[in-house]
């Protein structure tokens, strides 16, 4: 019995269970980082059309990027979208307070505000499209209804509020998921460091200011993390409730960047601007990663 | 069953900085019962994975039966899974979804045994445990006694080369401990198996071992059998830990006349003549006597037996005999006598026979004794 | 009395700001019932006098191709980047291998990636793989970009595994996807859900993956729902009706398996903390 357990021992498999591994692993290095790289050159390239050419080209197509008004509008926006961040985070924060208050059936409404984060980009933002609408949508119809006609707005159909209206949608989606994560950081706080408080007298006003608000940061920052890695990224809500629009007034790096690829065919420039999202990404979360892996190691 | 062979072994952590086992080198005979004791972070559990496997060391080389397992400076090393050995962990790790009769049969499965086989083998070992009715259960259903005798049988459902375990006792109340180690203790006899046991218990490692090895800050204070180490140990950190109540030590000063070598402590004097040791081993100024509870005794029982008066603090009586807790001047004493003396008194006469008392140097090392006919 | 009175009031906030914040799924709801010309006529809030599901048969009919092509991209994607997730979650949490704080942190940090950075590259390897316009080819993009996260996530769950049975495993002499298969997955089966249910919301959900590597036969339900909004923009009730069917999956699991999902999006964002 024991040579038949030698021979068995070893099978490559055997000696070298891992190597499965090299699968996964295989696609991660391919397709994240290969292909990081490879984005990279293309835009040092001068691509156009739909054949490739890999010609060296220098850094032209960074230099054009930012002659380009379209570009900077579209930086501007990308960092507009960040304006959602405080709005969750208070609102969140409002929305898990009153979830803390023990009152029964609160699960309910937590799951219930979740909803909206839960759901597709597509779908919020086809029903935003149908809310904005200056004639028949919610808003403006409930506007004239309770006599407020004055507040009426062209939402998303106008450049000037546009972005104020997607940022307003996402705040929407958002809040529940920061009001999720939010009640996880109030609840997180000792019982004994309460019980303590309101022995002593403490107002329920002065023990959120006071206890649990600082014992927050962990959670805020999750918030504000994900927040920030979509806004950096968003595009699905864009494309579906203004395609970029009206004209230029919406365009964020990513749609900006897609329109570039994939309708214009201006591949290399693309690969640029993707380049630069990329960048302020690594700026972003570089000094993010860094301290809690630091603090993971102590 | 087959004898283990650790040679030199030297575990670091921390690219060296930190080492757990220093140069450590003992040999398991076949069939023997080793112990590895000492207190916490001496490196026993270390020494224990290394010869397992699960660690592999900075230097050194291990042998299981004729097989080197791990040899540094011939580059071999055999992964756990394949040297044959069954571990006994102290939180007994039963896989906790699978029945006490899948977990006994597990590792067999992987062999490759047909079914009849396993189901005769894991019958032929829950009967040795006893746990016969307990295989359909699940480990959470099973009470603390049960679940180590589950990780036991495990362990000998493979017939291993050898036996590790880590502890195992650890976590059981003292009365069902006492139980588990007689048993355990039965079977290696009867099994002829080889087991070495890591346990921090001296208790334990005295009624358990043929052999112990006593270690400290990761290197080897002694090894031997336990009487040796009780009786002979080799030093102070030997005598104080082995032995239960711990050897009372009383610091004495060496006046030197031309009678020959005087100890003078708290209690007593007595000569280097008295003692049985040779005046010329010994060095410094001081020296420590190293007395045992138990050697103290109530009645003289000799005429050359010391004397010396003791201000009783404390009597704690259990059963047959009492631990005597006193002071002689501001040095206290322990003391263990038979029966149950009634001390009404508090200061109290008690004896000790010189031939009894251990010498130690300042050092810590023993005064070996001159080999005089008793 | 008072704390009655505090609770009475607290319960009405509470209901009062999850109705208005639910009001536009409201919306969609009733006006998705209503027929075109009620749709004009009326307030959007209000509940159809004649509810129709003409608005529901319209938009499946255009719907119906990218629905199936969702579902198996859906599955496909699910399956591949949660298989392979899962096993170098296990990896990374149980065992120290060389290499595996380097390989930890690649897939860390591959969390954070923005798709644009790879969007080409992945555009081109498609088009190479001769995978453009096909399921295969966006399940290929959603597994091999799944593996970041699913990893995190499952070695967050595994690493709750003590670290003794695994000891224990090996001096038994039982291999690694052994133990894995029998003992591991059996144990941990909360944690294989969650990433499964977390996956197949951000798949099913997901647009650019499918608008770049899809086309007219393989798009799957977002971008077709999307061209639908596009083209009748004045059909509201057809949008709002779309908008729901491509949200009924999640919806489903959202009331069944909520709580699942929920635990998938605590552990999402504390494997980002």
């Amino acid at each position: 019995m024991l040579s038949s357990l030698r021979k068995r021992r070893s099978s490559f498999l055997g000696r070298h269970p891992f190597v499965v591994l090299v699968l996964p692993i295989g696609f991660v290095l391919y397709f994240v980082y290969g292909g990081l790289l490879w984005n990279t050159w293309v835009s040092f390239t001068n691509w156009r059309g739909l054949t490739p050419t890999y010609a060296f080209w220098g850094w032209f197509n960074y230099s054009r990027l930012f002659g380009n008004p379209v570009f900077v509008t579209a930086l501007k926006n990308t960092l507009l979208l960040f304006l959602t961040i405080p709005f969750c985070i208070v609102l969140g924060f409002l929305l898990a307070v009153l979830l803390d208050q023990n009152l029964r059936g609160t699960g309910i409404f937590r799951n219930l505000l979740l909803l909206p984060y839960a759901l597709s980009f597509v779908v919020t933002g086809t029903i935003w499209a149908w809310m904005y609408n200056p004639s028949k949508g919610i808003i403006n119809t409930v506007l004239r209804q309770l006599g407020l006609s004055q507040w009426q707005g062209m939402w998303h159909t106008s450049q000037h509020t546009v972005m104020y209206s997607i940022i307003l949608a996402l705040v929407w989606q958002f809040s529940g998921y920061s009001a999720l994560v939010l009640l996880a950081g109030i609840r997180s706080v000792p019982e004994v460091q309460i019980r303590a408080a309101l022995l002593e007298g403490a107002s329920r006003w002065r023990i959120y200011k006071r206890i649990i608000i600082p014992q927050l940061r962990g959670a805020i920052a999750t918030v504000v993390v994900v927040i920030m890695m979509y806004a950096l990224r968003a595009f699905d809500f864009i494309w579906v409730l203004t395609g970029g629009g009206p004209g230029y007034a919406s365009h964020t790096l990513s749609i900006m960047m897609y329109k570039e690829a994939f309708q214009a065919t201006r591949f290399a420039y693309a690969a640029a601007i993707a380049n630069v999202l990329l960048a302020i990404t690594l700026v972003l979360i570089l000094p993010y990663l860094y301290s809690t892996h630091r603090r993971a190691r102590q | 069953m087959a004898k283990v062979m650790v040679d030199h072994v030297t575990v670091s952590y921390n690219r060296g900085r930190t080492i757990a086992v220093n140069d450590v080198s003992f040999r398991v005979d076949d069939g023997s019962f080793c112990v590895l004791l000492g207190p916490s972070g001496c490196g026993k559990t270390t020494i224990l994975y290394t010869i397992a496997g699960l660690i592999r060391p900075e230097k050194g080389e291990i042998r299981i039966g004729e097989q080197v397992v791990t040899s540094t400076q011939q580059g071999v090393f055999v992964r756990p899974q394949d040297r044959n050995i069954a571990m006994v962990f102290q939180e007994y790790a039963l896989y906790p979804n699978l029945t006490v009769r899948d977990n006994l049969a597990f590792p067999l499965e992987c062999r490759r045994l047909n079914k009849k086989e396993i189901e005769a083998k894991v019958h032929e070992v829950a009967e040795m445990l006893g746990i016969q009715d307990l295989l359909d259960r699940r480990p959470a259903q099973l009470s603390g006694g049960q679940r180590q005798r589950v990780a036991l049988g495990r362990a000998l459902v493979r017939n291993p080369s050898v036996f590790l375990l880590d502890e195992p006792l650890g976590n059981l109340d003292a009365q069902l401990r006492i139980q588990v180690r007689y048993e355990l203790r039965r079977i290696q006899r009867q099994l002829g198996a080889t087991m070495i046991y890591v346990t921090h218990d001296q208790i334990e490692a005295m009624t358990l071992a043929d052999q112990i090895v006593l270690l400290r800050n990761g290197a080897v204070e002694q090894l031997g059998a336990p009487q040796q180490l009780y009786e002979e140990p080799r030093n102070l950190f030997v005598a104080t830990f082995i032995g239960s109540p711990p050897m009372n030590l009383l610091e004495a000063r060496i006046l030197r006349n031309e009678a020959g070598v005087l100890f003078e402590c708290p209690a007593f004097s007595v000569s280097a003549a008295e003692l049985g040791i040779s005046s010329a081993l010994l060095t410094g100024e001081t020296v420590i006597l190293g007395i045992r509870p138990s050697d103290i005794t109530c009645q003289p029982s000799s005429p050359s037996d010391l004397g010396f008066e003791a201000q009783v603090d404390l009597v704690e009586p259990m059963g047959d005999s009492s631990v005597i807790h006193a002071f002689v001047q501001d040095k206290k004493i322990t003391a263990k006598c038979e029966g149950v003396p009634c001390f009404l008194e508090t200061r109290i006469k008690l004896y000790i026979s010189p031939k009894k008392i251990h010498v130690f140097l300042s050092t810590g090392e023993r005064v070996p004794k001159a080999l005089v006919n008793y | 009395m008072k704390k009655l009175a505090r609770k009475l009031v607290l319960y009405a906030l509470l209901l009062v700001v999850t109705i208005v914040y639910l009001l536009p799924l409201w919306g969609a709801l009733t006006t998705s019932l209503k027929s075109e010309q009620e749709v004009d006529l009326t307030s959007p809030l209000s509940w159809p006098k004649q509810p129709t599901f003409l608005a529901y048969a319209q938009a499946l009919h255009y719907l119906r191709q990218s629905l199936f092509n969702s579902f198996f991209i859906t599955l496909g994607g699910t399956l591949g980047s949660v298989g392979l997730g899962a096993i170098c979650g296990y990896a990374l949490a149980l065992f120290d291998l060389r290499g595996s704080n380097l390989l930890f942190i690649l897939l860390a940090a591959g969390i954070f990636l923005p798709y644009q950075a790879i969007l080409i590259p992945l555009f081109q390897t498609i088009r190479y793989l001769k995978l453009y316009d096909t399921v295969v080819g966006i399940v290929l993009a959603h597994t091999a970009y799944g593996i970041p996260m699913c990893s995190i996530m499952f070695k967050t769950f595994y690493s709750e595994v003590p670290r003794v049975l695994v000891k224990q495993a090996l001096t038994d002499g039982i291999g690694p996807w052994k133990f894995y298969w029998k003992v591991v997955l059996p144990s941990t089966k909360l944690a294989t859900v969650t990433v499964l249910i977390f996956q197949f919301t951000s798949i099913w959900n997901e647009l650019l993956f499918g608008l770049v590597l899809g086309g007219p036969r393989s798009m799957p339900a977002t971008v077709a729902l999307n061209n639908l909004v596009g083209t009748l923009a004045a059909q509201w009730n057809m949008q709002m009706a779309g908008s729901i069917i491509l949200a009924l999956p999640v919806l489903f699991i959202y009331v069944l398996l909520g709580r699942y999902l929920v635990r998938g999006y605590m552990a999402g964002a504390v494997t980002a903390v």
